[in-house]
């Protein structure tokens, strides 16, 4: 129990954290709101603040009482296997970034150029091979789906061809 | 009995049984399509109706929304994003199959398990309206909000690995809900400013930014991980055996309970098939000799989930076609399409348009014939969505997970809300927070805060309120029990079950 706990330890220890600070935040800016409407989110917010107290106070209290050596190795493995992997890291910021960009893009240049930018560049992140099949399937997902929404669903999406051309 | 008898003949006519197909066909594709569901289906088709003959525009309404239902499960199975919320609890059960090269059967057990609970929710709004309409009158603040804090008691409790992770996540989700105008004091609480936060945090770009955002960083992250161009499922074919009737019938302690477990909670107003999912998953798992083979992929989870998610259409439409009470977004679009066919819920509709009613009523029941017919074939074509190449699956799901938070109300913000939800979300899975109580805190939300104050209002600000009502009383006590269990759970099957899983991954990553 007490080494199934340690395991994923550290970075819980920071959710908890992160956690009371939301908790701590509303808490806070709810006294800007009318008594009657602040009750709710505060009573959540004494909520979430105890449940994250009870789990920091819950690894400390693992943290004291186990054993040295375990402590160690349990820490080392999860951070090697968190933090030295920077497939966990730098490939879902690298999607949000190029996700960001899509969302940023799509008003402004429509949704097709937008879609095969996004569509194409996620491809070629995964795997740069057969980049020349890759451009033509990119340009084909966006296209089918643009069917589907501008056709099928009706919605008022940005085209590209209606951005350049009037 | 008359109407009724003459209601089952209108639905042999060729235009009825063809617009029905469609209408299945539709709902199955946009149910399983991440971010719409059936309330955007019948939502999308009411303009498309609006000229028609209501007796045959309401049996395609009605077909949608059963083909929605179990449409939502198909992505939830085949790549582990709900369709819609309703299907959320198929993942448990419905993806750890897929992974393991179960998915065809997957597929069938879950159409045949909503083929059970749509029939069996038609018939209790065929034949108990009048009756159990009558329950819901019981309901007062306090009881909406205790049913409220137990559904998020047993939400978490099915979390798995922690369930104090899972009310903590719970209680976020109450928290984000809380995000908008006031509805009873018209104070703006936590916009900050901006006009599209006015009605809350959007439902379907939260769905999206819960589910299908994460899952496609986790989908990414696992290419580069195990090197892997595929699904997990190297020995699935999409061939696999189909679930028999020989299966289905050891299961039909699991499909009865789960059907009334989906009919009642439809009754409910504002419960619903998101709310109905997981305590049918839950009460069958707790009502299981092997309940830590839940959620490893069997198909009594599966199952469970479906039966209970697809009776909750037939028992949601109770009270709205008594009382006009809508119990979830996709029959608040119903009443909205009935109205536009001239269709006033109440009194009238079982007298004056009596034919009408019916023929919509059996027409939910018709329909779920017509789902198994088009999903037997319709869940071997979806299977095949499996073997995609990953590269090309996991842009097209960002980009219809994008686009499909934009669908709904149009705002380029939406897809924002989507955005940041999404990789906050990817790091809340990495540690374990389950996202399916953050979902049903943001339901849950303005029917328990409401629920909460208006009982404190009348009650005066007593909150023994809450411990004196016998309803409330009963609640408790089942949350109490779904504390316990799930605690129980926790600590000795799904703890060691995760654990496993854990070590399980570890070893992939170190092999890769």
């Amino acid at each position: 129990m007490i080494k199934k706990k340690s395991n994923a330890s550290e970075m819980n220890l920071l959710s908890h954290f992160a956690f009371c600070v939301i908790a701590i935040f509303i808490y806070i800016i709810s006294f800007n709101i009318t008594p009657a409407s602040s009750m709710f989110p505060r009573l959540l917010s004494i909520v979430i603040f105890s449940l994250n107290a009870f789990l920091i106070g819950q690894y400390f209290y693992y943290f004291f009482t186990e054993n040295e050596k375990e402590v160690t190795q349990n820490r080392k493995k999860y951070w090697e296997n968190i933090f030295n992997l920077k497939k966990y890291t730098v490939i879902p910021i690298l999607i949000f970034i190029i996700c960001y960009l899509f969302v940023y893009a799509y008003p402004r240049i429509g949704f097709e150029l937008s879609g095969f930018l996004l569509v194409f560049s996620i491809m070629i992140l995964i795997n740069r091979k057969e980049a020349i099949k890759k451009f033509y399937i990119a340009i084909l997902i966006p296209s089918f789906f643009l069917l589907i929404f501008k056709v099928g669903l009706n919605l008022a999406i940005p085209l590209t061809i209606e951005i350049f051309f009037k | 009995m008359d109407i009724i008898f003459s209601s089952i003949i209108n639905m042999f006519q060729p235009i009825i049984l063809i617009a029905m197909i469609c209408g299945v066909s539709w709902g199955i594709f946009v149910g399983a399509l991440p971010g719409f569901g059936a309330a955007i289906g019948i939502a999308l088709l009411i303009p498309f109706t609006y000229g028609i003959n209501p007796t045959i525009a309401l049996p395609i309404l009605a077909a949608v929304y059963t083909g929605a239902y179990y449409g939502g499960g198909i992505t939830s199975i085949m790549i582990g994003v709900p369709g819609n919320s309703p299907a959320a609890a198929t993942i448990m059960d419905g993806f750890p199959m897929t992974q393991k090269g179960k998915s065809q059967k997957a597929l069938t057990t879950s159409l045949l398990a909503s083929t059970f609970g749509g029939i069996f929710g038609g018939l209790s709004l065929l034949l108990l309206a009048p009756q159990l309409v009558q329950v819901t009158l019981l309901f007062g603040p306090a009881e909406y909000f205790v049913l409220a804090v137990f559904g998020l008691t047993i939400i978490a409790s099915l979390s798995g690995a922690s369930i104090i992770k899972g009310l903590i996540s719970g209680t976020f989700g109450l928290l984000l809900s809380t995000i908008g105008i006031d509805v009873i004091t018209g104070a703006n609480r936590f916009t900050f400013g901006e006009i599209y936060l006015f009605d809350g945090i959007p439902t379907i770009p939260l769905i999206l930014g819960l589910f299908a955002f994460p899952r496609c960083l986790l989908m990414i992250r696992d290419i580069f991980l195990k090197e892997s161009l595929t699904l997990s499922l190297s020995d699935d074919k999409g061939s696999g055996e189909n679930a028999t009737l020989k299966e289905m019938f050891k299961m039909w302690k699991t499909l009865i309970r789960s059907s009334i477990i989906g009919t009642i909670i439809g009754i409910i107003p504002g419960a619903g098939a998101n709310i109905a999912c997981w305590v049918g998953y839950g009460e069958a798992r707790r009502n299981s000799k092997h309940p830590e083979k839940f959620g490893t992929g069997i198909p009594e989870g599966v199952a469970a989930a479906e039966a209970a998610n697809n009776s909750v259409a037939g028992g949601s439409m109770i009270p709205l076609l008594t009382l006009g009470i809508p119990g979830n977004a996709a029959s608040a679009v119903m009443l909205g399409a009935l109205m536009i066919h001239g269709l006033v819920p109440g009194l009238k509709l079982f007298t004056t348009y009596a034919s009408i009613t019916y023929t919509y009523m059996v027409a939910m029941i018709f329909s779920c014939f017509i789902l198994l017919a088009v999903g037997w074939y319709a869940s071997r074509f979806f299977a095949k969505l499996a073997m995609v190449n990953f590269i090309i699956l996991a842009p097209t799901i960002i980009l219809v997970t994008l686009m499909g938070s934009f669908s709904n109300r149009q705002y380029v913000f939406d897809m924002w809300v989507t955005l940041l939800l999404g990789i906050f979300c990817y790091w809340l899975t990495l540690l374990k927070y389950p996202m399916p109580p953050i979902l049903l805190g943001v339901i849950l939300g303005p029917i328990s805060e409401k629920g909460l104050r208006r009982a404190l209002m009348i009650s005066r600000g007593d909150w023994t309120v809450f411990l004196t009502r016998p309803i409330c009383i009963i609640l408790l006590v089942l949350s109490a029990i779904s504390v316990y269990y799930g605690i129980k759970i926790s600590k000795s099957n799904i703890g060691k079950g995760i654990q496993k899983e854990e070590k399980l991954k570890l070893k992939e990553i170190k092999g890769s």
